[in-house]
């Protein structure tokens, strides 16, 4: 059988190039000759005994034969009863045997043909197990996903567990625990409300306490007065703690929360005046001492010495200010009245002393001379305003290091004015 | 400093934990008196616990000798007063200045009318 059909193929290429090849003319006779073919089989076989020639021309003929009854089974009888009806057809207009038995190598060609469906059927089973494989995989992977977040959450919640543990002793010796203790009681809570409410109350009994008794010391170490206060306020307390012995729970949590809002609040004082001291250890120059006691010391010298610079420079400028006003005031006047008059200035400075040393303020001055006060007042004013002025000040600092540092310069500003008068008096003699 | 205060935090917590514990408020607030009593009288002598006294005394020595030399100190608290002390040393400070650099130009002045007078 498939010899058969390789075969035919060949036929069928060399039959479309000859005809490609031969006219129209042939084809008729061909027609014709294979009417005369039909009706006249037997002397064809008798001549292709006899002759080589016959043979080709007998096989070129069933070739073609061939293809014309396989067109018209194709069209016209598809299924498999339609070889029983070409039969009988042609039985009705041939009365030889041959076309009997060539439809039947045709019939065997088309079951051929089905086959190569059949086998595409079969490749279509194939792709189907891939996708029933591919969800269980899915699924598997959602499953350990899942697992894997099961997991996550039991680390999380042993690392929550192993700090509070951990955290709970230390607390109890330590205030600088108390924070991370704080912070484990809040995790405690976000995860066992129940077992976090009785560990939370236990723990904030004895952490109050040990609150309490530390704020009472400080509160000592500061000032005497406010011991006093602290005693009322843990008279207060203790009071409050025996008229909640019947709620502990509420009690110890409300005892819990006073320790830290005072602890902060004293926490909060410390810093400020922690930061102060720093602030009068940096104003007092050669101050390297970090003692509480010491700054202070050497912060009441200062403020002393500062006072008394103030009260000699008050001084200094009342007398200089008294000797610049004498002459402006009589600028024309006899030279005997002239010395008079600067006698009289020599008197006057020692009435602002005087009310100094005994108020020490400055309204004496602003009583006995309004006007040299108001004329000192408005060039203070001036000098302020500008600018330049401004920058020697901050050059004068330096200059106050000095003195200060050298107790020998103060004493030299006291005879540095007196000079100055003798050269007056020379000058005046002349 | 803040070594000391820890020590003396931690000395002085031991104490009245016993107190409160066994009686009431008002027998603890007995003992601590006669505590302070005895100490007075000096019949318990303990070096370390004079030591801590005579220093806190010495503090709050010159926070009023402070409060004394400030204008309005003796009404202020600590933190108070310590902001005080600052701004008056910056306040005599600024006077010094101001006072230096009229006294020179004052000076300046005395000899420019020296010289037209003369």
């Amino acid at each position: 059988m498939e010899h058969q059909g390789w075969s035919f193929e060949e036929n069928y290429s060399l039959s479309t190039n000859r005809r490609s090849i031969r006219p129209q003319d042939e084809l008729v006779e061909l027609l014709w000759r294979d009417g005369q073919v039909v009706l006249q089989s037997q002397t064809h076989r008798e001549q292709t005994q006899t002759q080589k020639q016959d043979h080709h021309e007998e096989a070129l003929r069933s070739s073609t034969f061939l293809e014309d009854q396989e067109t018209v089974s194709w069209i016209q009888y598809p299924p498999d009863e339609d070889p029983f009806e070409p039969d009988d057809f042609s039985s009705h207009f041939f009365s030889t045997m041959d076309p009997l038995q060539r439809p039947t190598s045709e019939t065997v060609k088309p079951k051929s043909s089905p086959e190569p469906p059949q086998v595409m059927v079969k490749p279509k089973a194939c792709p189907d197990p891939p996708p029933q494989v591919m969800p269980p995989p899915k699924f598997r992977l959602t499953n350990s996903s899942s697992g894997i977040r099961e997991t996550e959450m039991e680390q999380y919640s042993v690392t929550t567990v192993g700090p509070s543990h951990c955290g709970s002793n230390p607390s109890q010796n330590d205030l600088d625990v108390s924070m991370s203790h704080d912070r484990s009681k809040n995790i405690e809570e976000k995860l066992n409300p129940n077992a976090s409410s009785s560990s939370g109350g236990s723990s904030g009994c004895s952490f109050g306490k040990d609150i309490k008794e530390m704020a009472s010391g400080r509160c000592i170490t500061t000032d005497r007065k406010r011991k006093r206060i602290n005693h009322t306020d843990e008279s207060v307390s203790l009071s409050d703690a025996i008229g909640n012995k019947s709620n502990q729970r509420s009690g110890s949590n409300r005892r819990s929360r006073a320790a830290e809002v005072h602890n902060l609040s004293e926490r909060r004082r410390r810093d400020r005046i922690n930061e102060r001291m720093k602030a009068l250890q940096e104003l007092i120059p050669h101050c390297s001492k970090t003692d509480k006691a010491s700054i202070l010391d050497e912060a009441i010298d200062y403020l002393k010495s500062l006072q008394l610079q103030l009260q000699v420079m008050w001084m200094g400028s009342g007398m200089a200010a008294a000797a610049a006003s004498a002459p402006m005031m009589f600028p024309g006047v006899q030279p005997q009245q002239f010395i008079r008059q600067i006698q009289s200035p020599v008197q006057l400075p020692r009435f602002p002393v005087m009310d100094q040393s005994a108020i020490q303020n400055n309204p004496g001055l602003v009583c006995q001379n309004p006007v040299q006060n108001q004329i000192i007042s408005d060039r203070f004013a001036r000098y302020i305003g500008g600018f330049p002025h401004m920058q020697a000040a901050t050059q004068m600092q330096p200059m106050e290091m000095l003195r200060f540092s050298s107790p020998a310069g103060q004493q030299s500003q006291q005879p540095s004015s007196v000079p100055t008068k003798t050269t007056d008096g020379s000058r005046l003699d002349h | 400093m803040e070594k000391t205060l820890a020590t003396s935090h931690t000395k002085r917590s031991s104490p009245p934990s016993p107190s409160s514990a066994v009686n009431t408020s008002s027998t603890g607030f007995n003992r601590r008196t006669r505590q302070r009593l005895s100490d007075a009288t000096a019949s318990v002598s303990e070096t370390d616990v004079e030591d801590e006294d005579e220093d806190e005394e010495g503090v709050e020595e010159k926070i009023e000798a402070l409060q004394t030399i400030v204008p309005g100190g003796t009404e202020l608290g600590v933190d108070a007063l310590f902001e005080e002390t600052a701004s008056y040393i910056l306040a005599l400070q600024c006077q010094i200045n101001a006072i230096k650099v009229l006294t020179t130009f004052l000076e300046r002045c005395e000899k420019k009318d020296m010289k037209f007078g003369g």
